[in-house]
């Protein structure tokens, strides 16, 4: 569900300032996304994990080179990097690492959460 | 008169040594590729066996950077935008011509796989590294490479200079391998061969 606009305007106030994304890195990924849909399909589906690994590293790289400060997302992303090789060498390595990353943003949903919850607090 | 033999400079231990040692570079420099080299690795796939001799597949050069970028872009397999690039395309009018089936006949498949292997065993001797690619979005580059519809992208083969990083990563690292006894069967399948392969 939508928010209000009134809501919308705190939370936009008290949110932490990020840079734009220039749409060349915007349609990278798109393409990235996509592309990975219609090869997925066909390729192992191991692989679709890797994909979607890729991805998240993309985004993450993305974010960090238009100017966010988040030393929590540069490592993650790091990690993602270090990791989703992991497919090609250590399949149950990687496997074990899908749920450990999962946890890793869910912690950090949390902590913006509570973050946000604070800082937007009458 | 008997034919000079044409493999009596190469030594066979050799060629074993060099395709022993060929790996996939998926990290590539900057470093342009020289074009005699290039067309040292094209005149490599020219000779690669081929079924019936029928030669239904056409190599597209590609060096432009920018359109580099745009078929790294709808290709999730490569992960570095290397000096040059070799898609390796089956000409479905060949393939009508030649009167195979596109989509039944595997042999057309099997030709990209000898295609591929002539030309990375020529790079690596001429010491570039070389990634083969399918895992990309066809209909994707037959869009951004402007591919008629009789060229169908099967393969692209990624050629250039090794980054620092992965040479230093190349000679450090050793992957696991099978080892030969593992994959050879003698005679009747499942049944180890009678010595072990040194």
């Amino acid at each position: 569900m939508s928010q209000q606009p009134e809501q919308s305007g705190r939370l936009t106030a008290a949110r932490e300032s990020s840079a734009a994304v220039p749409r060349e890195r915007a349609y990278q990924l798109l393409a990235h996304l996509v592309a990975s849909a219609e090869i997925c399909v066909v390729e192992p589906h191991y692989y679709g994990s890797f994909r979607l690994l890729d991805a998240a590293s993309k985004l993450a790289a993305t974010m960090l080179d238009c100017g966010l400060d988040d030393p929590w997302l540069a490592r993650f992303q790091a990690e993602l990097d270090r990791s989703k090789v992991l497919m090609m060498s250590d399949r149950h390595a990687f496997y074990s690492y899908l749920p450990q990353a999962s946890r890793q943003v869910a912690r950090r949903l949390l902590e913006t959460a509570a973050n946000h919850v604070r800082d937007v607090a009458p | 008169m008997t034919a000079p033999d044409a493999r009596q400079g190469v030594d066979p231990a050799d060629l074993l040594a060099l395709m022993s040692t060929r790996r996939v570079v998926r990290d590539f420099s900057a470093e342009p590729v020289e074009e005699s080299w290039l067309w040292m690795i094209l005149e490599a796939g020219r000779w690669a066996t081929c079924a019936s001799n029928n030669r239904v597949h056409r190599l597209l050069v590609v060096r432009d950077p920018q359109r580099i970028k745009l078929v790294a872009d709808m290709s999730p397999g490569i992960f570095s935008h290397p000096a040059a690039m070799v898609v390796i395309c089956t000409d479905l009018r060949a393939v009508a011509e030649a009167q195979l089936q596109p989509d039944a006949d595997r042999t057309i498949f099997i030709d990209v796989g000898t295609l591929m292997m002539n030309m990375m065993t020529e790079a690596h001797a001429l010491g570039l590294g070389t990634c083969p690619a399918t895992s990309f979005s066809r209909s994707g580059v037959e869009v951004v490479l402007g591919l008629p519809a009789h060229a169908r992208p099967e393969a692209i083969l990624q050629v250039g200079h090794a980054s620092a990083a992965r040479q230093h990563v190349v000679s450090q690292r050793s992957w696991p391998s099978r080892l030969l006894a593992e994959l050879v069967y003698w005679e009747r399948y499942g049944q180890a061969p009678p010595r072990s392969p040194t």
